[in-house]
């Protein structure tokens, strides 16, 4: 018999360019307003329609024939779409592993019971602190309450639950308790994501950015939960890159493991893909998924190696770190192939250290920047 | 590592798929895919909470005369202590 662990390989190392995850954008609508959230700034969400059910059915099929086989329904709001079941149940008939990425904020249990009818794998239910002030001073809303009890009905219906938590210097020293919330409440997983400075997060960096020190901290907890708690929670902690000074391995490479498919159809390699400038990406209503796929522009660009300048070009990590985030490299450089500042050996490492240094001085207190959709204005 | 009278289980998390693309059969949970050789993919599929691993090591034994029994209970051992590192397994 062939050895069983002979090959066992994390499907990231498997075939070259093939997407394995679906990230369904169904809506850019919300109840919460979180100053990080990686939805594009108010300027560039566009104003056309959201994909109708058929759209995103279509979508669907032509991903699994891709090779997906994950599928986020994620948002802004996914609840906010009244075609959900339906595009669950469709998904569930592809096979594909369904996993709903929710705030909870206005589910049901009757909803809930509804989708694991249907045949949702997983639950994604976002915490913002271990209290509704956290709740209320990063989102622009309370919801804490509701959100505790969608988590209960996710256990109810033995759904495998994952407790997502966004970290910043307001909330990154409850480590420890939302850890023991999450083992509490039965979580599978706890996401402990560190805030990834693009976008509205950006914007609010002066505000959000911990110190090394509250990031030194909390990494010790988690590592320990890690160890104390495997088999039972599984608890995920990445050193931010801005901290790590190596960059984060962003969605696997430009146009390679995942689709981003925004909520008006545009296919993107990330959430945030559409604030570069002068790359033109095509909308699933205007040409086949595996059409755009291959040969768009946009998804083309920076896909591989080609792109890369030096330090990348010959750096040991390339393959490793797909060199970063493009979103973040032209944010920070205005330019779209610069070495991502988080990285070291970046030429422009200087703006990610000098944004660590203001995170150390004594902090004013300003006005967060809250998220908005373009008719809030 | 596993007992050998636990009955081991795939995590709740946890679909075993067979991938039409890749002809290969994968494991996938939240975020991330594990795939499977053969062998693998056959305890896979015989961690269903029902079996202990002695009868786990039985059934692939039947199928695999040949094979020393030593080897096979090695094997899967090493495979289910894969699964429990990444915690893919209950039981």
């Amino acid at each position: 018999m062939q050895s069983p662990s002979s090959d066992l390989a994390d499907l990231a190392d498997a075939t070259r360019h093939r997407p394995y995850t679906l990230v369904a954008e169904l809506s850019y609508r919300c109840p919460l307003q979180c100053a990080y959230c990686s939805n594009p700034s108010e300027r560039h969400i566009p104003t056309r329609p959201e994909l109708d059910t058929d759209a995103w059915r279509s979508t669907l099929t032509q991903a699994e024939a891709l090779g997906v086989v994950q599928v986020h329904f994620t948002g802004g709001e996914p609840l906010l779409r009244r075609d959900l079941e339906a595009l669950v149940e469709h998904a569930h008939s592809l096979d594909l592993y369904t996993s709903l990425i929710t705030s909870a904020l206005g589910l049901t249990r009757e909803r809930l019971a509804k989708l694991a009818q249907l045949g949702l794998d997983h639950v994604q239910i976002s915490l913002q602190g271990m209290s509704d002030a956290d709740t209320l001073h990063i989102a622009g809303r309370t919801g804490l309450a509701a959100k505790l009890e969608a988590i209960g009905w996710v256990r109810e219906l033995e759904l495998p639950l994952t407790v997502n938590v966004v970290l910043h210097r307001h909330n990154i020293d409850q480590v420890p308790e939302l850890i023991d919330l999450a083992t509490r409440v039965g979580a599978q997983r706890l996401e402990l994501a560190n805030t990834q400075f693009v976008g509205w997060a950006l914007e609010n960096r002066s505000q959000l950015l911990p110190s090394a020190a509250q990031i030194a901290r909390a990494h010790t907890h988690a590592q320990s939960a890690r160890e104390r708690l495997r088999g039972r929670l599984d608890v995920l902690f990445v050193l931010p890159d801005y901290h790590a000074g190596v960059v984060r391995p962003c969605m696997q490479g430009w146009a390679n493991r995942y689709i981003v498919v925004s909520p008006d159809g545009v296919v993107l390699p990330c959430h945030q893909a559409h604030q570069l400038p002068g790359l033109a990406f095509e909308r699933v209503t205007e040409r086949s998924l595996a059409d755009i796929w291959r040969d768009n522009a946009g998804l083309n660009a920076f896909r591989g190696e080609a792109w890369m300048v030096e330090p990348c070009r010959s750096c040991e990590r390339r393959h490793v770190d797909f060199g970063g985030c493009r979103c973040q490299a032209f944010q920070l450089t205005g330019k779209h192939e610069a070495t991502d500042p988080a990285c070291r050996l970046a030429p422009d490492h200087d703006l990610v250290q000098l944004a660590r240094q203001n995170a150390e001085a004594k902090q004013e207190v300003v006005q967060l920047r809250y998220r908005r959709l373009p008719r809030d204005r | 590592m596993l007992r050998a009278h636990a009955r081991p289980k795939l995590a709740s998390k946890v679909r075993l798929k067979f991938d039409r693309h890749s002809g290969r059969h994968w494991l996938l949970y939240p975020e991330r895919g594990l795939a499977l050789n053969a062998s693998a993919a056959r305890i896979a599929e015989l961690c269903t909470g029902e079996r202990s691993v002695e009868q786990i090591i039985d059934a692939l034994h039947v199928t695999l005369p040949e094979a020393p029994r030593s080897q096979i209970a090695a094997d899967v051992e090493q495979f289910l202590d894969a699964l429990q590192a990444r915690a893919l397994v209950e039981g």
